[in-house]
């Protein structure tokens, strides 16, 4: 397989979020602004890209009965370490992203990765895969953050984007909305992919 | 059996190792995230009594009197300017609408409220939140203590603001009856 | 927090589904049937409750004692998945009847963030035992309630008229979102 074809795999046929429809909790509850989503976009990749490096340098001596619990272990290790660095180097992205940050242990995409990919892949196509996954999510998270932070605090990146008499929709930012929002986001894919795909034939 | 030792083994190794990165990460980050934390309620006590104002945690075995009837009082500061004693600050949490606020409540020995800082709220955005703003927190600087205080509602957060003030006033019943004589 | 207090604010005020997003996985993925949403709330509760009490055990007796809480991620979730081999296990043994209706949801447990997310909680807010095991009640009849009320509603949209690109997960997660929008109305009971 060609590296390049693995990155894009990532972000666009195979995007964690809009196609495979894994690591919702954490989507849906961080991506409350674009700061945060960014946070927790690079909070994901720099696990996902040390958990699949290790798990794939170690994919011929661990043995197939315990892989699960060993990725495991590898994973909760790179959270805690990126949990520990977050809060001693930015507490507030720390605060913000709350439990969401050592859930990403349990965050179906790391896993993934490691069962589906890394432990079958070399070491570079590994870290590839990695980085295209986690832009893949953090694109997501970006996309739906924008929305979120627009239309419900009329900011982006914390700065004034709508006039002072929008009366933001408070909706936006609380649970509903990032429901709502993440479904019409995936239909609007599926959409865009279906017209891709018809085109081609 | 024998398989099954080999695999305890090696699953034993990985968590080991595991460990012995995290403890070395951990002894890189520790000693910065204890200074961040210190200085978040330094940063709160400076706001609310003035850059110049320095700052001693109070006798643990007095707080600890205190939190046995006030289990709501997480910490408290004594405020000095120079030598002479000039007020407390009282760090605690109180019941909002999306959870537990925590909060700072500084008063002065002269019996005024010296301010308010909220720490930790989950309160609704737009609403609830803005009990963090400057705007909500000054209706507090310089109420007397020596009656129930009250401000103004923030208008849509009836219970954020029931909840700042039951968290304030408690407090100052701590203020009134143990700390300012 | 009293314990009635915790147990609303955990079930409705603050459903670890829909105002918290936890375990949304399972909530979306098997809220097709009523009766499959059903046998997984009870297998959550199950190993959110036991799990909340060995965690809570952990963290007290060896992690505070010995001053190493940095390894907790590390901890609980090693505990959850041996524990959740471990009731798989007994079950099989002394119940099979409960194992085969069970059995099937107990490996996707482990990935479930809602038992890891209460164990974790249940710590940050400094809950006693007592409290820590009403906590974890209370969220997991939180999950269950949303499972099988998300459950209700799918299988009526089954048979309604939605747009081809909206069907499946699209709508289920509209639909959540009107949920929440409901459970929003018992903010401040508690």
């Amino acid at each position: 397989m060609k590296l390049s074809k693995i990155f894009r795999d990532g972000i666009i046929n195979d995007n964690p979020i809009f196609v495979q429809l894994i690591g919702m909790c954490s989507t849906l509850a961080v991506s409350t602004n674009v700061v945060n989503s960014v946070a927790m976009g690079a909070a994901v990749i720099a696990v996902l890209v040390g958990s699949n490096l290790v798990i794939s340098i170690l994919r011929n001596v661990i043995p197939d009965k315990i892989r699960i619990p060993a990725f495991v272990v590898v994973i909760a290790t790179f959270v805690t370490i990126v949990e520990m660095f977050m809060k001693a180097y930015a507490p507030p992205i720390y605060e913000a992203l709350g439990i969401f940050l050592p859930l990403i242990v349990v965050n179906c995409i790391i896993l993934a990765r490691a069962e589906a990919f890394a432990s079958k892949n070399g070491i570079v196509a590994s870290i590839v895969d990695g980085i295209g996954m986690g832009i893949g999510y953090t694109i997501a998270l970006v996309v739906l953050g924008a929305i979120r932070e627009i239309f419900g605090a009329g900011t982006f990146l914390g700065m004034q984007v709508l006039p002072a008499s929008y009366q933001p929709a408070g909706i936006f930012i609380m649970p509903p909305g990032a429901f709502i929002l993440l479904g019409i986001l995936i239909g609007v894919f599926n959409l865009a992919r279906r017209k891709k795909s018809s085109s081609k034939a | 059996m024998k398989e099954t030792v080999r695999l305890g083994i090696i699953l034993m190794i990985i968590t080991v190792v595991s460990a012995g990165v995290l403890a070395i990460s951990n002894n890189l980050t520790k000693d910065r995230i204890a200074e961040l934390e210190m200085a978040g309620s330094l940063e709160a006590l400076r706001g609310i009594f003035g850059e110049s104002a320095n700052f001693k945690p109070l006798d643990e075995g007095k707080l600890a009197e205190i939190q046995g009837t006030n289990p709501a009082v997480v910490e408290i500061f004594e405020a000095y300017d120079g030598d002479s004693l000039t007020g407390y600050a009282i760090k605690h949490t109180s019941k909002g609408f999306g959870g537990d606020l925590v909060l700072m409540t500084g008063f002065n020995m002269d019996g005024t409220v010296a301010g308010l800082d909220v720490l930790e709220h989950s309160e609704t955005p737009g609403l609830g939140a803005k009990a963090e703003e400057p705007e909500f927190r000054n209706r507090f600087v310089g109420l007397s203590t020596s009656g129930e205080i009250t401000v103004e509602a923030l208008s849509g957060a009836t219970v954020t603001t029931t909840g700042v003030l039951a968290g304030v006033n408690e407090v100052r019943e701590v203020f009134n009856t143990q700390l300012s004589n | 927090m009293s314990i009635p207090a915790i147990l609303i604010s955990t079930i409705f005020v603050n459903n670890y589904v829909l105002a918290r997003f936890l375990g949304i996985c399972p909530f979306l993925g098997v809220s097709n049937k009523m009766e499959t949403s059903a046998g997984m709330g009870v297998a959550v509760t199950f190993v959110v409750t036991l799990s909340s009490i060995i965690t809570y055990f952990i963290q007290k007796g060896i992690l505070d004692l010995l001053g190493l809480q940095y390894l907790q991620t590390i901890v609980f979730i090693l505990v959850i998945a041996a524990l959740v081999q471990f009731v798989e296990l007994v079950l099989k043994k002394i119940s099979p009847s409960l194992y085969n209706a069970l059995g099937v949801y107990l490996p996707l447990i482990t990935t479930n963030c809602v038992v890891l997310g209460v164990a974790i909680l249940n710590i940050q807010e400094g809950y006693d035992l007592v409290r820590t095991i009403f906590n974890s009640l209370g969220s997991s009849i939180g999950f269950t309630l949303a499972l099988i009320l998300m459950a209700g509603i799918r299988e009526k949209l089954e048979i309604a008229d939605i747009p081809e690109v909206l069907k499946g997960f699209p709508i289920a997660l509209i639909t959540a979102g009107l949920m929440s929008i409901a459970f929003l109305g018992f903010g401040g009971l508690v």
